[in-house]
């Protein structure tokens, strides 16, 4: 599961939002939000102060290396409520539930039902899109509706994961019954 | 300095006879010499020139030593400039192999006796080389650092597209400006003060939307911010200026107000847009310059600082010069003015009380001090002399040491008191890309020795193109000179650039600013549609003050319709002219170094010498020095959702895209009819599809970047991938302006037109809060637009595009790339990821149009080719007509795919197109396409009203014959006319003309005339000469003038009909003579392939079959070679039965 092989991606107890990106198709944004992680702001270690495998060629490692802007909230601890989704299943099964209900996910569940069709991830963006400019249109920003195509990506991720969405990488779809049905049980 | 009458009837000899008889005292004088310099007679401190007027005639000799000193005078001048400016000059010209000769406009003289009580001439002031033009913004530079113009000027360094996303603002200048401007022509016409603001905020508002995607670059977060409240505060205080000054144009009709007129002094080297000029007409024709304002609302280069206040006044410097022009045309001695408007403080500064001319204790008062002359002339020398490069050279230590020079460069000479007393370090793109050693700031670590440690495969490359454009550049810097000092009959009669003695008729209704000209006589001229000219009063010089600039629209027999920019002038005789406006762009030379730059700092490595080895690869492979990677040799399975049907070259041409790795290369070879935009747009869509979410973090990353050579291809390329994947449109950016010939489905791309924000902003009242902050909301909503984007989509030139601003991409694509010169093709690089670790895909076909590039008179030769550029695939002679893509093509073969299948011509024309350019290897991609014949067409698209007969009656051509050639060989009537201009020739062929008119008329005869329309979509006539097309449509027109009149119905150019098709297509080769000349364009035969490519079923050639076989001129002989198998295939397909070859002798 991307949840938790996101969770056990860590050097030393720290984490990266760029080998998450690279290694998992996650980024930090899910994790912090579920309050999986705790991301760092103060005294950031370099890549190699906790032995990250992919630093000799990660082109992000100069970022920290030279302690320059962008760094910040980009590595993370763990925090207790993630040390306990790789413990408890139980937990895993609320952190699982959380997920579906992350405003994000909410909007993307709806877009499918508008659209009562899947969506290629083009459609699926634009659609996420239009409705930031509605929002900033109305109310002069795009609040809640806001987002960034790595959270999306993330979250198309995650939620595929846990069989909420049919993901292919390509296209997106509500599951059907049966197949919701068959992941919560691949889950447990 | 007094403004000597502007036409002077004195000769050379008499000028200089009268300052010799005056022994002692120095005289102004305004007089252009040729200078030759005089090695026998010049020694350290003085140098010794010999003096012919303009027509060759001897003037003698003179001198010119340092201090500007002469035998007598009392004082030398400190730190002159003229002495070491000028033997620097020569000597420059002597390093580079040029005559050691130089056009000097003498200012200032004196007949000095010697010590042995002889007499000689002495130059005190002088311009070099006036013909080469500055523009006042130029001149700034030069006086802020003349390193900076050096490395701006002439290596052309520009800024990192890649990293400069600085807040645009220029646009509250520009803003500002406008607003001022239309407020000002409202106040003149005597508008109120209600009519006056509104005119004011409508320009603002226009401006922005113009500027939209430059303030995109400013990524506000919430409320309005100093760059959209500025030009908004001003607005008070430039009405309250206009409400204070004199009355209007109405109450004076001889008065007129100017505004950022293009004006040129030819005795000076110094052109520019004055912001504002009152301008009185006077009795005899003749008129003078009342004021002259120069507007600011900003810092930059050349600003001074008063020392008393400290504050920084900007465009003194500019508005020296533009006085200068106007006394030197013989327009009085201008009231001139600095106007710097800043938020809700606007200040009016005279000339003579800007700290430039305080500082330099230039006194303007007394007629003019000579300090200012200085302070000009110093100012235009030294650029000269930095900007062309005479200063260095080529010698890469030269160019390496003049950075120890310091910013004043030391050597050249110069008084300090002349030139700024800060650095404009902070706003130098040398500065920015750390290669000016004298740069003072830390924003980046200055290279030493930068040009030493280039490998040498990149420096001889660097120079190879750099020489070639500088000559385009001198000659672009020279047509203004020339446009204004050569007599109008040459420059129509023998150069085709000019239009003389045109009436203008009434302005066309609902286009307020075109106004239609016209004569009596026949039109015949080089000027063609969206051409930039200067309409000017007959009598006038061009860019003499009443000069106006517009754009070309539309060039019959007898009329000239222009666009103009501004008001057309007065005429007292009431006819015009109007010139070719030389348009001077900078880009390739900036594309090409920063290739260099990108190059040097892609290894990683400074501070020694660089091996080619040690370059980054897609690098090495421009240079030759490294071989792409391999192709697969087999069309891969390509797993692409919504792929279309391919074909097998398409499929591995997209595979071998997906498949290459960052770093590397890859030719596609699109000949006629292959569908290469489509395999573009399909490509398109795989890559986007690939790399939505890669690099999703990297907002600065992006999947794709296509450029193509022209606007009609990179419009082709977005309304494919529009129309072929609606999903993607969202990501999809057209970049750039929408013009009038934009099409709806492209318009709809461009960010600015996609927000209606020219509609947003007519009904914003920006006179409220409120409406500012629904402006910056829309502002907010296209940067919103902009970070989803994924797939950008623009020309070579605008790579520098706000729109691109800060951005790289893992893939580029460049369409036409066959059309387009290596320097202006290397522009796709700037975008590549540090390192060129992208992509690049090249698109083109060498086998069609070259890149177009200007014939350049007195271009220097090109050196002896180094070996490495031997090795990468360069010929001696390989000039800026030799794309990218050939060089490449032919040097990397295994990285050339070439789309096979084409889905245009029926078989037989392919057959003939695919032997003489393709070697065999074209073919019709479908049994429908290659059996396509005329009759299907016209019997499927108009089967009533037409009787469709196939005949085998000897002569009939509209049969099903796929192809017919009627040869004029044996027709006596059939013979060109032949229009020579300077620069290349025009031709015509009257019998030609008549026998392809008669066709046509005979074809549409047989249909149904409200059909007409819609059958002249797909008939095109094609001739290489534009005086042919004319002749065209005045024959269809003599015999069916509703033909004519069709606006589908395409006659034109090879060059103008690239990229279209039609069903039917008739080409008239034009050139019939006894001499057997075949002409320039002729003698390219990848002409040859474009004409006869753009036919689907029906082909007919007319044309002399001796003139293009027969031998002629030797050069060319290459091309009739090409003809030759031409007519041989031709009777080799009249013996298979599919083409038939008609005599029109007797007929």
């Amino acid at each position: 599961m991307p949840l938790h092989a996101a969770l056990r991606a860590t050097g030393d107890g720290i984490g990266c939002h760029y080998r998450l990106r690279a290694e998992i198709g996650l980024g930090i944004e899910p994790l912090a939000t579920l309050g999986l992680v705790k991301p760092i702001r103060q005294r950031i270690p370099t890549c190699t102060e906790h032995a990250c495998p992919l630093r000799d060629g990660c082109r992000f490692a100069r970022i920290f290396a030279e302690g320059l802007a962008g760094r910040s909230g980009k590595k993370y601890r763990l925090a207790p409520l993630g040390e306990g989704v790789l413990r408890d299943p139980a937990i895993a099964r609320q952190i699982d539930a959380a997920t579906r209900e992350l405003p994000l996910a909410r909007r993307i569940f709806a877009v499918l039902r508008d659209a009562g069709a899947p969506l290629t991830i083009f459609a699926l963006n634009a659609a996420l899109l239009d409705q930031s400019l509605a929002a900033l249109a109305t109310d002069g920003d795009p609040g809640e509706s806001g987002f960034g195509r790595g959270e999306l990506a993330g979250l198309l991720t995650l939620l595929g994961a846990l069989g909420a969405l049919a993901y292919d990488g390509y296209q997106v779809a509500l599951p059907s019954a049966g197949q919701n049905e068959t992941t919560a049980q691949a889950a447990d | 300095m007094t403004a000597p009458t502007a036409a002077s009837t004195e000769t050379p000899v008499e000028i200089l006879g009268a300052l010799r008889a005056t022994v002692g005292t120095p005289q102004r004088l305004d007089l252009p010499v040729i200078a030759t310099r005089d090695a026998e007679w010049s020694t350290r401190g003085r140098l010794a020139l010999q003096l012919a007027a303009e027509d060759g005639q001897p003037l003698g000799r003179a001198y010119i030593f340092n201090g500007a000193w002469y035998p007598g005078c009392d004082r030398s001048v400190p730190f002159s400039h003229y002495l070491p400016a000028l033997e620097r000059a020569y000597e420059g010209l002597e390093q580079s192999g040029r005559p050691a000769r130089l056009r000097l406009q003498l200012l200032q003289a004196v007949a000095a006796e010697t010590s042995k009580g002889g007499t000689i001439l002495v130059l005190l002031k002088f311009i070099i080389a006036p013909e080469w033009t500055m523009t006042g913004g130029q001149l700034e530079i030069v006086y802020g650092c003349p390193l900076a113009s050096f490395y701006t000027g002439f290596v052309g360094v520009d800024r990192d597209p890649t990293r400069d996303a600085t807040a645009p603002t220029f646009t509250v200048g520009n803003a500002i400006h406008a607003g001022y401007r239309h407020a000002a022509i409202a106040h003149d016409g005597g508008g109120g003060e209600d009519a006056t603001g509104r005119a004011y905020l409508d320009a603002v508002a226009r401006t922005w939307a113009d500027d939209f995607a430059h303030l995109l670059l400013d990524r506000p977060t919430g409320r309005p911010k100093a760059l959209h409240k500025r030009p908004l505060a001003a607005r008070e205080t430039i009405l309250a200026r206009l409400q204070g000054s004199a009355g209007g144009a109405d109450t004076d009709a001889d008065r007129a107000l100017l505004q950022e007129r293009l004006f040129f002094a030819p005795g000076r080297g110094i052109s520019g847009r004055a912001d504002r000029i009152v301008y009185r007409e006077g009795p005899d024709g003749g008129g003078t310059v009342e004021t002259l304002h120069e507007i600011k609302t900003g810092g930059g280069f050349g600003a001074e600082k008063d020392p008393l206040t400290g504050i920084a006044h900007p465009g003194g410097l500019q508005a020296l010069a533009y006085r200068e022009i106007v006394r030197s045309l013989g327009a009085g001695d201008p009231d001139t003015f600095i106007e710097v408007i800043a938020d809700d403080l606007a200040s009016e500064l005279p000339l003579d009380d800007h700290p430039i001319v305080r500082r330099a204790r230039a006194r303007l008062a007394d007629g003019g001090n000579s300090r200012a002359v200085d302070l000009l002339a110093q100012a235009r020398n030294i650029g000269f002399l930095v900007t062309t490069g005479l200063l260095t050279g080529y010698d890469r230590y030269r160019i390496d040491t003049i950075a120890g020079l310091g910013r004043r460069v030391r050597g050249v000479g110069g008084d300090w008191s002349l030139q700024a007393s800060s650095t404009p370090c902070q706003i130098c793109a040398a500065s920015a890309r750390g290669i000016c050693e004298s740069a003072r700031t830390t924003s980046r670590t200055p290279t030493a020795n930068f040009f030493r440690h280039l490998p040498q495969e990149l420096y001889a490359y660097w120079v190879w193109f750099h020489r070639q454009l500088q000559d385009e550049e001198r000659a672009g810097r020279e047509a203004l000179y020339h446009l204004a000092t050569t007599p109008l009959a040459t420059l129509e009669g023998q150069e085709g650039v000019s239009i003389g003695d045109l009436a203008a008729r009434v302005p066309d209704p609902g286009r307020a600013h075109t106004v239609t000209f016209e004569r009596a006589a026949r039109i015949e001229t080089r000027l063609r549609e969206d051409d930039r000219v200067l309409v000017t009063p007959v009598g006038r010089a061009p860019g003499e003050l009443l000069s106006v600039e517009g754009t070309l629209r539309r060039l019959d027999v007898r009329t000239v319709a222009v666009e103009l920019r501004d008001s057309l002038p007065p005429s007292a005789g009431g006819r015009y002219r109007v010139d070719l406006l030389p348009f001077r762009s900078s880009w390739q030379t900036q594309g090409l170094t920063d290739f260099l730059l990108g190059a040097i700092r892609g290894s990683g490595i400074g501070g020694r010498q660089l091996g080619a080895e040690e370059l980054p690869r897609l690098a090495r492979i421009i240079l030759g020095a490294a071989e792409p990677a391999p192709l697969a040799d087999d069309a891969p399975d390509l797993d692409i959702p919504d792929m279309s049907d391919l074909n097998a070259d398409q499929r591995r041409a997209i595979g071998a895209a997906l498949a290459l790795a960052p770093g590397e290369l890859l030719l596609i070879q699109g000949p006629p009819g292959t569908g290469k935009t489509s395999m573009i747009a399909e490509l398109a869509r795989a890559i986007a599809h690939r790399d939505f979410f890669a690099d999703p973090d990297d907002t600065t990353r992006r999947p794709l970047l296509i450029l193509a050579n022209t606007h009609r291809a990179a419009d082709e390329v977005t309304r494919k991938i529009a129309a072929r994947f609606p999903d993607l449109r969202p990501y999809l950016v057209r970049v750039g302006s929408a013009r009038a010939a934009t099409e709806p489905e492209v318009r709809e791309q461009i960010l600015g037109e996609r927000l209606r924000v020219r509609e947003a902003l007519a009904g914003i009242d920006l006179d409220d809060p409120a409406g500012l902050e629904r402006w910056v909301r829309l502002i907010r909503a296209g940067v919103l637009i902009h970070d989803h984007a994924q797939i950008f989509i623009g020309t070579l030139a605008a790579a520098n595009a706000p729109e691109l601003r800060g951005l790289t991409f893992g893939t580029i694509i460049v369409d036409e790339t066959g059309q387009a010169t290596e320097p202006a093709a290397l522009q796709a690089l700037r975008h590549l990821p540090p390192g060129y670790a992208g992509r690049l895909l090249l698109v083109g076909d060498h086998q069609q149009l070259p890149p177009v590039v200007p014939e350049i008179a007195d271009a220097l030769p090109l050196p002896p080719l180094p070996d490495s550029l031997a090795r990468a695939g360069f010929a001696p002679a390989h000039g800026l007509k030799i794309s990218l893509f050939e060089r490449l093509a032919r040097r990397y073969p295994g990285a050339l795919i070439t789309l096979a299948a084409q889905y245009r011509m029926n078989a037989p024309i392919s057959a003939l197109i695919s032997d003489l350019f393709y070697d065999g290897a074209l073919h019709p991609g479908a049994a429908s396409v290659a059996n396509a014949r005329l009759s299907d067409f016209l019997s499927t698209n108009y089967p009533e009203g037409y009787k469709y007969e196939v005949r085998s009656t000897p002569g009939e051509v509209w049969d099903d014959t796929p192809i017919v050639f009627l040869d004029t060989s044996l027709d006596a009537e059939a013979r060109d006319t032949v229009r020579q201009w300077r620069a290349d020739e025009s031709r015509d062929n009257p019998r030609e003309a008549a026998i392809i008119a008669d066709l046509l008329v005979a074809l549409f005869r047989r249909v149904p005339h409200e059909r007409w329309g819609s059958l002249a979509a797909e008939v095109g006539v094609i001739s290489a000469y534009r005086k042919q097309n004319n002749r065209l449509r005045t024959e269809i027109g003599a015999r069916e003038p509703a033909l004519a009149a069709l606006p589908a119905l395409r006659i034109d150019t090879v060059d103008r009909f690239q990229g279209g098709e039609r069903q039917i297509l008739l080409v008239s080769l034009v050139n019939s003579n006894d001499a057997g000349t075949i002409g320039a364009l002729h003698a390219d035969p990848r002409r040859l392939n474009v004409a006869l490519s753009r036919a689907k079923t029906k082909l007919i050639v007319v044309g002399d079959r001796a003139t293009f076989t027969t031998p002629g001129r030797p050069e060319e002989e290459a091309a009739k070679e090409v003809y030759r198998r031409l007519f041989a295939l031709l009777d080799e397909q009249v013996n298979e039965g599919v083409a038939r070859i008609v005599e029109t002798a007797g007929r």
